[in-house]
């Protein structure tokens, strides 16, 4: 993070979908899930930006809406310094060799019908990069990078298993070298030992590249594997912001500490003799997100002012933001509470 | 159906286990399917035992044959394809594989229950929640449609779904996943089965909705006395609830033995590879993980010797020829390497646990403990 200036800037991002479908798509709904609400942070170049949170917290809205795949609600997203929603389509085009997209089911993100060679090149085709004999040296050349065997270029993904199919979608990521690639839940689907190929491939990659990643996931050990910088969310709220140390060892906030402790650890001795938050009940729904702090109905330290105030995402050590009522001063101490 | 078609059983579970003999006892349970492309070795040679109270935990890859193991001891495998090439399942000494498809009826639910990994579809969706849970009480227990579901409203509310009254009355879309499984869980218990085969109960779970279920798993445990057979791929879950574990790979058990012997003391180059696969919670500095090479092999035609040798860092000649025996120690630990006996070879390579580091590492930071905070009670 020697790089100051951010590559990618989010700025109090909102994104809603109408909750019922209705006359004119919805446009004139009365309800709204709120999906993303008031998300601000900044990826450097050459970092690994995670974000985690359970399913429905609004994670992958927020990559889509990133690479205006959704148009955002309100707020802003800076990629380079300009403004993407004030871009015309072309430059859209244009921005968006430089941001690429990882996804999530590598059975379906990969058109049956193509071949990998038709499939990793096909970037490189829509943006009229090269001959067709260079855009074939150049998917046999990155097919090797990313440990498939370039003799199987005029295969189809059928033939692939899930981690093989993972690493062409890799490949199509990075045939244009973007600057930032968005990982939304890569590999989520694989394996453990496949899992963890992938994880290294992807490492590797961006020391060989340089690329920054917003890396989507909800398994935190994933996350803390290998981000740079972590990011929760619950509800559509970024709740925590921090280095992937401070964040693990100091949570701040009870929603971390609690997602923290409930991942089960591979080691039986530290399984049964750590300190377990187990928080009731499900979260609740976007449509009509609870008042104050939108995990009051679930913290298990609660105050009367959680229901009332939104916490603010304030800075509670340099480069370490938390959304609580209560999170400075850490630790929390009963004592701190009965204001 | 019949109303009473099951008069003629005897309740298999009030009857005692057999002297030297275990609740549930897979012996050599080998099942091939026989498919048009060929024979796909799916169970080949798995055996346990398992007794009350306990809990087994099944890990391995998908492919595996985790959960066609279970299928075939619940008698869910449809035949043909599906042929049963070897091997006994004892269930307090009577031999599941032998009962007619009506007996078999009478066991599942009633004496061996399942929970299945998608609570989405596995719930019937125009069925209501009372009708479904009480189902097999009604079957099994002859209980009348009210006395049906009375119980399947007590039963909700025992795990800790609210407003069980109202909910009875509602169908699968308008309950969450979590609360789903816990439904699940509610059906499974109807009868008090002995045993509780949960496949990949948490899988399609968020993380703390998985920490209710487990911990509503093992309270229902404790207060039933069932034991329950945990299949799942995560070796945290495992090393959460289970007593024993049995790791498989390509259809067959490489290493089984009580959870600190798989975790501390394992012996087979695979649960190796499981273990050092995983993101170790590094505080420090993060190394980069070692993964198993390769992919797993095709059930359809496995390598010749072991299974695992293709993928093994360490494979002689021999594992490439010769399919390893069990090397079994005195607790009954084993594991399926040529090696295994070796200590030297298994000191060397093992990877290093909390325990060999001879230090708990604070897996987990210095939390809150919700005893001291008060808030609300």
């Amino acid at each position: 993070m020697a790089d100051k200036t951010p590559l990618l800037k989010v700025e109090h991002l909102c994104k809603e979908f109408p909750a019922e479908s209705g006359t004119f798509g919805g446009r004139f709904a009365k309800r709204f899930v709120s999906a993303v609400n008031d998300v601000s942070f900044e990826i450097y170049p050459g970092e690994t930006f995670g974000l985690v949170g359970e399913s429905g917290c609004g994670k992958s809205t927020t990559g889509r809406t990133i690479m205006h795949l959704t148009s955002p609600t309100s707020g802003k997203v800076y990629f380079q310094g300009r403004d993407i929603s004030e871009m015309s389509k072309k430059e859209l085009k244009e921005m968006r060799r430089d941001m690429q997209f990882i996804f999530q089911d590598p059975y379906a993100s990969l058109n049956p019908r193509m071949t990998i060679g038709e499939i990793v090149s096909e970037p490189m085709t829509i943006h009229g990069i090269g001959t067709k004999e260079e855009r074939i040296e150049r998917v046999r050349e990155l097919l090797q990078v990313v440990g498939l065997n370039p003799e199987h270029i005029n295969r189809y993904p059928h033939e692939f298993s899930g981690g093989q199919r993972q690493r062409v979608g890799i490949a199509r990521a990075f045939i244009l070298r973007p600057k930032l690639i968005i990982c939304d839940e890569p590999v989520s689907a694989l394996d453990v030992s496949i899992q963890a190929q992938v994880l290294n491939l992807l490492k590797e990659l961006q020391d060989k590249y340089g690329t920054a990643y917003l890396f989507i996931a909800h398994d935190l050990s994933v996350v803390q594997h290998i981000s740079d910088r972590v990011a929760v969310m619950y509800l559509g709220k970024m709740v925590e912001l921090s280095d992937w140390k401070t964040l693990y060892t100091e949570p701040h906030h009870p929603y971390t500490q609690s997602l923290l402790s409930a991942v089960p650890v591979p080691d039986p001795d530290i399984q049964k003799t750590r300190k377990r938050i187990i928080l009731a009940g499900d979260p609740p729904s976007p449509i009509d997100p609870p008042s104050g702090c939108r995990f009051h109905t679930r913290c298990p330290m609660a105050q009367d002012i959680c229901s009332k105030e939104i916490p603010g995402f304030d800075e509670v050590a340099s480069g370490h933001y938390c959304a609580c009522h209560f999170a400075k001063p850490f630790p929390i101490k009963e004592s701190h509470i009965n204001l | 159906m019949k109303k009473n078609a099951n008069k003629n059983y005897v309740d298999l579970k009030t009857q005692p286990i057999p002297e030297g003999q275990h609740l549930l006892e897979v012996d050599n349970l080998k099942m091939y399917f026989h498919t048009e492309d060929g024979i796909v070795h799916a169970v080949d040679g798995v055996s346990y035992t398992l007794d009350r109270g306990e809990t087994l935990g099944v890990v391995g890859e998908s492919g595996s044959g985790k959960s066609v193991t279970a299928m075939t001891i619940m008698g869910l495998i449809s035949m043909p394809p599906g042929k049963i090439e070897g091997g006994r399942v004892l269930y307090r000494g009577h031999s599941l594989l032998d009962m007619s498809e009506e007996e078999m009826q009478h066991i599942r639910g009633n004496d061996i229950a399942m929970i299945f990994q998608d609570p989405m579809t596995s719930l019937n969706p125009v069925y209501k929640i009372g009708k479904q849970v009480g189902e097999g009480l009604r079957l099994h227990r002859g209980y009348s449609k009210q006395e049906a579901l009375q119980r399947a409203t007590e039963l909700l509310d025992l795990v800790g779904i609210p407003e069980p009254e109202k909910r009875v009355n509602e169908y699968p879309h308008q309950f969450s996943g979590g609360m789903r499984q816990r439904v699940m869980i509610a059906m499974a218990l109807a009868c008090d089965p002995d045993i509780l085969i949960a496949d990949e109960p948490t899988t399609a779970l968020d993380v703390t909705i998985q920490a209710q279920i487990i911990e509503l798993m093992q309270e229902m445990q404790e207060k039933n006395g069932n034991a329950i057979v945990m299949i799942t791929h995560d070796l945290g879950v495992v090393a959460d609830i289970a007593d024993k574990i049995m790791v498989m790979y390509a259809g067959r058990p490489v290493e089984f033995g009580t959870a600190d012997e798989i975790f501390y003391d394992s012996r087979h180059p695979y649960t190796w590879g499981l273990i050092r696969s995983i993101p170790e919670q590094a505080i420090d500095e993060k190394k980069p993980l070692t993964p198993i090479h390769g992919n797993p092999p095709s059930l359809m035609n496995l390598p010749a010797g072991c299974p695992f040798a293709p993928r093994c860092p360490y494979a002689q000649d021999i594992c490439h020829e010769k399919l390893p025996e069990q090397v079994t120690t005195e607790t009954g630990h084993y594991s399926a390497c040529h090696f295994a006996g070796d200590m030297d070879f298994v000191k060397k390579n093992a990877p290093n646990t909390s325990r060999s580091r001879g230090k708990i590492a604070t897996g987990t930071p210095d939390v809150l403990d919700p005893s001291v905070i008060g808030g609300r009670a």
